[in-house]
């Protein structure tokens, strides 16, 4: 085992004074630089402005629709059942279609428990949940507002989805009225 | 293996744990051998032979192989054949998690179609065939253990197959519905998820409920359930087998009266109007009793509370007021008894009256209550009066000071002055003795939010602390049990938890017929090998 010593102070340096001094100049000179010449500086002017995240970003969570802008989701609660921080709850009731079967009467994430390990879209067979709302800064007043429910995840239309990025993913139903338009 | 005269094959490997497929045979049902996912190969004297081990009863010397190959080749062929047309969207069926033909597919499934043309859709997702029962014809594999159920023990045989090859498909017959009271059963037995309860379709993933032992107490026949619940709330009830007692059947009152016990609660400690902390309520109720003569304070026991909760109200008498004044008046309306396990008496626990020796006959008590004898009356989970107000109001008049101890809201608790709320069977441990002298035991499956619910045993525990009767440092029901075993005849060397899941017949007068009467209940011979 080799020993490596502290190099130790030397000469000018024990003055505290003038070490001080050099930091300060740093300082200064980056404090005056970025004064006349604010259009360089390399800090975003968070949240006024935002920076683009890159494709492929986890964001929050959005419910798919099918055509008929009725939820992809029929239910199944593999998501709620792989969820390691049981943060979704789902109640199922009968679909007006009996092909269908069943859909989600109420589908709740609660974003404060949620820790966006992205398992309930690896679980999805309907691929009807995704991550891919930009949104990274999940923060609200109430634990309340914090509770998404099904209106708000399926409310997507016009915000940025992450650049359309669709990763190829397994298609487990071929046909029927659960196949992918 | 050594196995009883007249097991069949399948029976014999499954009642020893050895593995083999299967879908249409059910222990309690006639076989149909249809499926022919049990193929098993049997030795003999042209070579070894696939045969289907449910229909072949076993003989002296048999030499059964259950997976050889050629064995498990048939069984997989039999699944891809029953697979052909089927859905397999197991995410959206509600069997999945107890479906056979799930778990067979993960474990045997081509997971590859072979199918060459194109697939045959049935038709008919959700036909509505009777009160309870909802029938997907995609789903159904054509076992015919609905068929067998209804014909073999309602005898009501609602159900039929129509049509001929892949078209066949299970029906109802032309103006009949599948309305028997045992109608619940089908959706047990059907391997698949073609028979679906209207009130579980969709309501909660079967992965997700956790099952707790348990006895009906919907009558007096006590048939073994399940109580399978979610996070504090109980989502159905299910047969739990019993050889000796139910099989595997519940009447569909039973089945679907897991609602009951969670409406319409008692839901916190009451003295006139003003509600209270059981501490205080109990304190005050103490301070009441003990400032009267001991013929004046009387109570009513009930056989609906568990062993324990009668023993405790019985022990408490005995040792501070006088247990002549303990009664458990019988006023329920009588329902139907039928040729199955249905019985008239509503009662789970009239036996374990009579075990304890505590009086029914209710006339003299109900006289001597009118005369105003009784300056303080304890009603333990009863409702003597039924709906009747005007009785009630009469009879209760006369008591000054009314205490209940009930789980539900019912015209007694109206009246009363000092309510507790008690726990249902679902949220406390307990015994009931049956109406043919089984002795039941029930356990806890939901735990109550409120700390001041208890079980009625055990808060009658706590007000003998209060009044300084010794003898009740009892922390939970199995020490009460324990505790009355050692004072009971009958009950002599049990403890709580050494009674066996399908409970213990004991030395009493069977009050009740045993079930299953004039039908074929037990069709196939259990083969427990002989150790
Ligand atoms: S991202 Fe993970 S924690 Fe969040 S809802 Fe999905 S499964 Fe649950
Ligand atoms: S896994 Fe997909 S289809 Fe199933 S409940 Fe979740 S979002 Fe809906
Ligand atoms: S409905 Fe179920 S029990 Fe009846 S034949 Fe079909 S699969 Fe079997
Ligand atoms: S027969 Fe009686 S004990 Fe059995 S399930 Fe029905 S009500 Fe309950
Ligand atoms: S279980 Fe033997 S043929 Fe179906």
């Amino acid at each position: 085992m080799k020993v490596v010593q502290r190099p130790g102070m030397k000469g000018p340096e024990k003055i505290y004074v003038v070490e001080v001094l050099k930091g300060l100049w740093l300082t200064f000179s980056h404090v005056f630089y970025n004064l006349f010449h604010p259009e360089k500086l390399p800090t975003v002017f968070f949240p006024e402005e935002k920076k683009a995240l890159p494709p492929a970003t986890r964001g929050r969570h959005r419910l798919m629709k099918r055509e008929d802008d009725s939820p992809r989701c029929t239910a199944c609660m593999l998501c709620a059942t792989a969820c390691p921080a049981e943060c979704i709850h789902i109640q199922a009731a009968e679909s007006p279609d009996p092909n269908i079967e069943k859909f989600p009467e109420k589908f709740d994430i609660d974003m404060l428990r949620c820790v966006y390990c992205g398992f309930c879209v690896e679980a999805c067979p309907l691929d009807a949940i995704r991550m891919d709302i930009p949104e990274v800064t999940v923060a609200g007043y109430t634990r309340d507002s914090l509770v998404y429910h099904k209106e708000f995840l399926m409310d997507h239309d016009n915000k940025d989805v992450v650049a359309d990025y669709n990763p190829p993913r397994p298609v487990l139903w071929t046909h029927g009225p659960h196949a992918k338009p | 293996m050594e196995v009883p005269d007249g097991t069949n094959v399948l029976e014999a490997a499954l009642s020893n744990d050895v593995p083999l497929e299967h879908f249409c045979y059910h222990r309690y049902l006639p076989v149909a051998g249809n499926c022919r996912t049990c193929m098993v190969e049997i030795e003999g004297p042209k070579g070894a032979m696939l045969t289907i081990g449910c229909n072949t009863k076993v003989a002296e010397g048999m030499v059964i192989h259950t997976d050889t190959p050629k064995a498990k080749a048939a069984q997989k062929n039999a699944l891809e054949m029953l697979l052909l047309d089927h859905p397999l969207d197991c995410p959206i069926c509600d069997k999945a998690g107890e479906c056979k033909l799930q778990n067979q597919y993960m474990e045997y499934g081509l997971y590859d179609f072979r199918r060459g043309v194109p697939r045959y859709f049935k038709g008919g997702k959700d036909e509505d065939i009777g009160e309870h029962v909802i029938l997907d014809q995609e789903r159904c594999v054509l076992c015919t253990r609905c068929i067998r159920f209804v014909d073999e023990l309602p005898k009501t045989s609602e159900l039929g197959i129509v049509n001929r090859g892949h078209e066949s498909k299970i029906t109802i017959f032309p103006g009949a519905r599948l309305d028997n009271a045992y109608s619940g059963n089908v959706t047990d037995i059907c391997p698949v998820g073609a028979l679906t309860l209207k009130e579980f379709r969709f309501k909660q993933r079967v992965w997700f409920l956790k099952k707790t032992e348990s006895v009906c107490p919907g009558c007096a026949r006590g048939c073994n359930i399940t109580v399978e619940h979610n996070r504090g709330r109980v989502y159905r009830f299910m047969p739990r087998e019993s050889a000796e007692l139910n099989k595997t059947w519940i009447c569909d009152e039973g089945r679907f009266s897991f609602n009951y016990y969670q409406e319409n609660r008692v839901e916190e400690v009451r003295v006139g109007s003003s509600p209270k902390t059981l501490k205080e309520g109990m304190e005050q109720l103490a301070g009441i009793l003990s400032g009267l003569d001991k013929e004046e304070v009387a109570a009513i026991a009930s056989p609906w509370a568990s062993l324990e909760d009668n023993f405790i109200l019985k022990k408490l008498f005995e040792k501070k007021f006088n247990v002549k004044n303990l009664v458990a008046p019988l006023w329920a309306k009588k329902g139907d008894t039928d040729h199955l396990l249905k019985l008239a008496e509503k009662y789970p626990n009239e036996q374990g009256l009579n075990l304890l020796g505590i009086p029914t006959d209710s006339k003299d008590f109900w006289d001597k209550m009118e005369k105003g004898a009784f300056k303080a009356v304890i009603v333990m989970s009863q409702n003597p009066f039924g709906q009747d107000e005007g009785r009630a109001r009469k009879t209760y008049g006369k008591v000054k000071t009314l205490v209940v101890l009930s789980a539900h809201k019912t015209k007694t608790v109206e009246q009363a002055s000092l309510v507790f709320p008690a726990r249902p069977f679902t949220e406390k441990s307990g015994t009931f003795v049956n109406a043919t002298s089984r002795l039941q035991r029930f356990r806890q499956a939901i735990e109550p939010e409120n700390p001041d619910i208890v079980e009625s045993s055990l808060g009658l525990c706590r007000l003998a602390k209060v009044l300084m009767v010794e003898g009740f440092e009892f922390e939970d029901t199995p020490s009460i049990f324990n505790a009355m075993a050692k004072e009971v005849e009958v009950l002599k060397g049990l403890t709580f938890h050494s009674i066996p899941p399908t409970g213990k017949v004991l030395d009493l007068n069977p009050i009740a017929p045993e079930p299953f009467q004039g039908v074929k209940a037990q069709p196939n011979v259990l083969g427990k090998a002989k150790a």
